[in-house]
Parts: structure tokens; sequence; C-alpha cells
């Protein structure tokens, strides 16, 4: 039995009417990425960028449970296909309180009897004389304290 | 306007040819932060000579370089297993 031109008509307008209802059911990307970053407002230091469905997060991480913390909020907002995840994991500068800085800078340069040290919102500030067979050593013991800063204003004696 | 990163660009590459693990560099409040495990303490003294070049007896202050050594962290070399005699 053929079909008639009128029920090919009807059968066709149905197919695009579901078509486009289905269409119109699919949220858009703008509405996902807003519901994306509804989600991950409290997450620091990445965005993300939706395209046909597909969430990529770029940006920084402070560690591996952060990442993955945040990639399934994402997965878990309506329309998101799926995820890629673009960020790295950078973990955060830490600087030592002032009271705890002066008492490991002091101890570190113990042995250093002609230099000094003032210590200030993590800044070290060096002063007085060091050899400079001395100098990388110093340098390097203050660094693993986590200064903010070291600022060498000592004189270096060759 | 060439950023810390490019400054210091010479010691982050030699930092990754090191064979250094868990090298984080960051920077904030025109300082950088680089820290990181090197396997062998003749690589940090290599990265902190360079950082010495780049800024003569650490007078910029722009740089904290906290460079811990650990054997445990050897890259890995493959070996092919040995040739047996005929």
């Amino acid at each position: 039995m053929t079909l008639t031109t009128r029920t090919r008509t009807v059968a066709s307008t149905i197919t695009l009417a579901l078509a486009l209802a289905i269409a119109a059911c699919a949220p858009k990307d703008a509405d996902i990425k807003a519901s994306v970053d509804k989600a991950i407002a409290g997450v620091q230091g990445v965005t993300v960028e939706v395209a046909n469905g597909v969430a990529t997060i770029s940006g920084q991480f402070a560690d591996s449970a952060a990442k993955a913390s945040a990639e399934a909020l994402v997965k878990a907002v309506k329309g998101v296909k799926s995820v890629v995840d673009n960020a790295t994991i950078v973990p955060p500068v830490v600087i030592s309180a002032d009271d705890m800085l002066k008492t490991s800078v002091a101890t570190a340069l113990q042995e250093y009897s002609t230099l000094t040290a003032d210590v200030k919102d993590g800044v070290v500030t060096l002063t007085g004389e060091v050899k400079r067979s001395d100098l990388p050593k110093v340098m390097q013991a203050l660094s693993a304290l986590n200064p903010k800063k070291i600022d060498n204003k000592a004189t270096v004696k060759r | 306007m060439p950023t810390l990163q490019d400054k210091y660009a010479e010691l982050i590459a030699a930092a990754n040819a090191s064979g250094s693990t868990n090298l984080a560099v960051r920077a904030k409040d025109n300082v950088l932060y680089i820290d990181g495990v090197v396997p062998r303490g003749e690589a940090k003294d290599k990265l902190w000579a360079i950082f010495d070049k780049i800024d003569p007896d650490f007078r910029s202050g722009d740089l904290v370089l906290n460079l811990d050594v650990s054997p445990r962290h050897l890259p890995r070399v493959s070996r092919s297993p040995p040739s047996r005699p005929t």
C-alpha cells in the first residue's frame, strides 16, 4: 500500500514537531553555563566554558581532591554531556607566620654571627656581613622556612 | 613586559630537565615561588648556581627557591634484560 501525499505530509510535520520539541527541551549552552557557574561558585581559581553540552574546566586547583570534587559538581549539572578538565594542580604558596618565622630564622642563622635578620610581615631582611661562600647556604636555609620574601641587604665579603 | 617566569626561565627549564618532581611555580605579590624535589644534591647545587647567575648575590628578593633532595624521587630508567650468552 503506498502512502498518500497527505499521509506523508502529516508524518513529516509530526517528525519536525517532535524534533523541535526535543531541541527545545535540551538546555542551551548559555543556560548550562549559568547552572555550572552557580554550582562551582565557591571553587577558587577555575572557570568553565560550555559548548554543545561539553563543559571544559580551566585554571588551577590546590590539590587533586579539589579537582575531583569540582569535576563531580560540573558533571552533575543538568545538560552537561561530558566534562573536559584542562585545569592543573598547583599547590598554593605557604608563608610562615612572623612569630614562627622569627624563631626559625634565628635558629638557621645561629652559626653566622655577623649576619642579622629582621622579620616583618613575612619579609626576612638580612643586614650585616656574610661570606660569599656562605651566601648560597644561608639563602637555601632561609628559603626552606617559607618566608614571603628574602631581602639581602648584607655586605657580601669576597 | 617580562614576567618573573620569563626572568627565571633558564632556572625553570633546568629544574624540569633535572628530573625534579612536584615542581610548583607560582607568582604572588611580585615574588616567584618555586618548590620541588630533586633526586640529587648536585642537581640542587646546579639550580642554585643558575639562580645566582640570574640574580647575583640574590639581591632582587624576587624568588624564593625551595628544593628538597630525595633520592627516592629518582626518575625511573627502563633497563633492557641482559643478553644471554650463546
